[in-house]
């Protein structure tokens, strides 16, 4: 196992092997894109390591991605593919055993690794975040309402009435029955359904630019999953703000997404708007996602499973991450890791068989 | 076939139930004329619980299973569906009678299966497996993978200690798992790889009936569809009866050759996945499935949104449980329970408003 680690022992740089296209795909993008449409939020060559004391495990190998003002990104993966880690690092949760190393550009900003001070104000007031579970994101021993009112207090610098005012205006906003009512109620007290639109209050409470859903309506049923898409939906089109969901159900990328990142062992492999990359899967992962759901209409087929598992972070392969478990592998795959390439920088994927 | 006596007017004629068996194009004469592996007949659980009046409410009921009756035959599966708190889980455990249940029948194979642990049972349980939704729960963190597909035969004592071992083997390589792979620990394996352990420990015995509960939610989408395939080729294999309890209806739909969708304890809709999906004809059963999540629909598909969340099961509404939320409900639907009916296509039906003459017609 230690064999497969030394390269990430040395400190100096946990730079990969990989041979750099001359135009680098991102530039690509950023021309194409007309000035007054600057993204809300760039990320480059965003990398994570995780130090366990003895060496560093990297989980993101170098993520780029970017958000618009007013879209929705959604990002797509399975359990492990650092979905979460990427957001995470975003909003620097991920803790003091975490090495970032990339830019992250709000707004031209770079706030990537920003000292504590400077990142107080952007989490919850420029970049909200609304977590999978609920019921354990809030808090069990104070009341709905004195966690509205203390969002309120904090983003806004709002007090006493006026901050209570607002507070039942959010939850209004989110469509909780009788909200008046409701700032009483204790966290378990409501279902699953309305406490994820107490946290969706709460993320509304600093009036973010960006709204980061991390698997939003996973530990939801399916109606009430139903209701909090379309609630997440509305209150976009109406505050204009950018929309980050992450999932793992290609179905809900689908029906609330505009741009899609489909993400492999650390990696994007393929980005796309969300029309291009469901009706034309360029790369053999998201192709293989696909025909592993099972249909909702036509004649039932046997599902097509992706053979093998996801590889540990401890032990990736040297090359496309994806070539083990991949049905097109050429010697070329075991051997370099490919950049995210394609004809129309709008629709790009990491896939050798692409670049050829 | 009557060695059981429904509630009046509740069970559709035999004729009716194999009609409607025989939509999904499986060899059905077999299916005709066998008498089904399990039997529920009006199935109700009511637990004691205490009110939810504050620290010391008193106690009160709640009934978790009301009046559920179904049939499973020997190599098809039912599906049951609905959201959390409906009540399928309990089903599950009732069939298996792990919980005993407080009014109506089940027959194992014409056996009653009552819920007393009795050596009767005990003996029933080595042809009733069951597949719980968390691998990791389930398997014993101690103690490694092949003795715990060991363990079952050993409880059972079945043939010779080396022989055993054999079994074990082979049904571990039969699930996908590497000889590497034996030895391990729980923790040491994928959750894909979990599961399938788990499969191969309830499949050790030759059980005729496999009732699964959730057994794939837990799992990435590129291992469900591998477990998911693996299911139905051991089904196949063993011609197992199976009950498959799930939330997800596309996975309902791959799997079953007949779906149960389950609200509050009852069921509201029975048929098979294709009629069931394509033109749902109870409201729940409608916006369930207007509310699937598929890559295939549209972005702007039309969703019907329930309003609110599903009621407390301690204090269920008047009539129609689902009325409070249903789009096209009417006074009578406030007073009336409606019982499952059979529509013409086979399908059956809990809902006042579908029987009317314009939908039947």
């Amino acid at each position: 196992m230690s064999a497969v680690l030394t390269p990430f022992v040395d400190h100096s740089g946990w730079k990969e092997h990989r041979i750099r296209p001359t135009v680098q795909p991102l530039l690509g993008d950023t021309k194409a894109l007309r000035p007054q449409e600057a993204p809300l939020l760039q990320i480059r060559e965003l990398k994570v390591a995780f130090d366990n004391g003895t060496y560093l495990i990297p989980v993101l190998h170098g993520v780029d991605l970017e958000l618009r003002r007013g879209e929705t990104l959604g990002v797509v993966g399975e359990s492990g593919c650092g979905k979460s880690v990427t957001w995470m690092a975003v909003m620097q949760l991920l803790g003091s055993r975490a090495r970032i190393d990339g830019e992250i550009l709000l707004n031209g900003e770079n706030i990537a690794n920003l000292p504590e001070k400077g990142m107080t104000p952007i989490r919850g007031g420029r970049i909200a975040m609304v977590f999978q579970d609920p019921s354990s994101s809030l808090n069990p021993v104070k009341t709905v309402g004195a966690q509205m009112v203390e969002a309120v207090k904090l983003h806004r610098g709002l007090t006493g009435a006026a901050a209570r005012a607002e507070a039942v205006r959010l939850l209004d906003r989110v469509h909780i029955p009788g909200a008046e009512q409701r700032m009483r109620a204790w966290p378990h007290e409501l279902s699953g359904g309305m406490n994820q639109r107490v946290m969706i209050a709460m993320a509304l409470a600093g009036e973010p630019d960006i709204l980061v859903a991390d698997e939003p309506t996973t530990a939801l049923d399916v109606t009430i999953q139903a209701q909090i898409l379309d609630l997440l939906q509305a209150l976009q089109r109406d505050t204009g703000m950018g929309m980050v969901l992450i999932s793992h159900d290609l179905g809900v990328i689908a029906q609330v997404c505009d741009r899609v990142a489909v993400m492999y062992a650390g990696r994007v492999v393929e980005r796309a708007s969300a029309e291009a990359l469901f009706s034309n899967p360029c790369h053999p992962y998201t192709q293989g996602l696909m025909a592993a759901l099972p249909d909702l209409e036509g004649p039932i087929r046997r599902l097509e499973a992706i053979p093998g598992t996801v590889p540990a972070p401890t032990a990736m392969p040297s090359g496309c991450s994806f070539a083990p478990r991949c049905k097109y592998r050429m010697i070329r795959c075991d051997l370099q890791i490919p950049d995210l390439l394609g004809k129309r920088p709008d629709h790009v994927t990491a896939c050798w068989r692409q670049a050829v | 076939m009557n060695g059981f006596l429904p509630k009046a007017g509740l069970l559709p004629s035999s004729a009716a139930s194999s009609a409607r068996v025989s939509a999904s194009g499986v060899p059905e004469t077999a299916a005709q004329d066998a008498p089904p592996l399990l039997r529920a007949r009006g199935l109700v659980r009511r637990f004691k619980v205490r009110s939810q009046r504050g620290l010391f409410g008193g106690a009160t009921t709640l009934t978790a299973v009301n009046d559920v009756s179904f049939d499973i035959h020997a190599g098809r599966t039912l599906g049951l569906v609905g959201e959390s708190g409906c009540g399928k889980s309990t089903t599950a455990r009732l069939t298996l009678g792990l919980t005993p249940v407080t009014a109506g029948e089940i027959a194992f194979d014409g056996m009653p299966v009552n819920g007393r642990r009795t050596a009767h049972w005990r003996e029933l349980r080595r042809h009733m497996q069951m597949v719980y939704q968390d691998p990791l729960s389930v398997l014993d963190k101690r103690l490694p993978m092949l003795s715990q597909v060991i363990e079952p035969l050993d409880i059972f004592a079945v043939g010779e200690r080396r022989e055993r071992a054999e079994q074990a083997r082979a049904m571990l390589s039969r699930v996908g798992l590497s000889q590497a792979l034996w030895q391990r620990y729980p923790h040491e394996l994928s959750g894909g790889q979990r599961q399938r352990a788990v499969l191969a420990r309830a499949l050790i015995l030759q059980p005729r009936l496999l009732v699964c509960d959730e057994p794939i939610s837990a799992l990435d989408v590129s291992i469900q569809a591998q477990v998911i395939n693996l299911l139905q080729d051991l089904q196949q294999e063993h011609h197992l009866g199976m009950l498959f309890i799930s939330h997800d209806l596309k996975v309902v739909r791959q799997i079953c050759d007949e779906v149960a969708v389950m609200y509050l304890g009852r069921i509201v809709e029975q048929g098979t996945p294709q009629e069931l999906f394509a033109h749902p004809a109870h409201p729940y059963t409608q916006a369930l499935v207007s509310a699937i999540t598929t890559p295939q629909r549209a972005k702007y598909h039309q969703r019907i949104l329930l309003d609110g969340d599903p009621p407390n099961p301690i204090n269920l509404p008047s009539g129609c449980a689902f009325h409070p939320r249903c789009p096209v409900a009417t006074a009578r639907c406030r007073q009336e329970t409606p019982a499952l009916q059979d529509l013409p296509d086979g399908r059956k039906v809990a809902c006042l408003n579908a029987s009317t003459p314009t939908l039947k017609s």
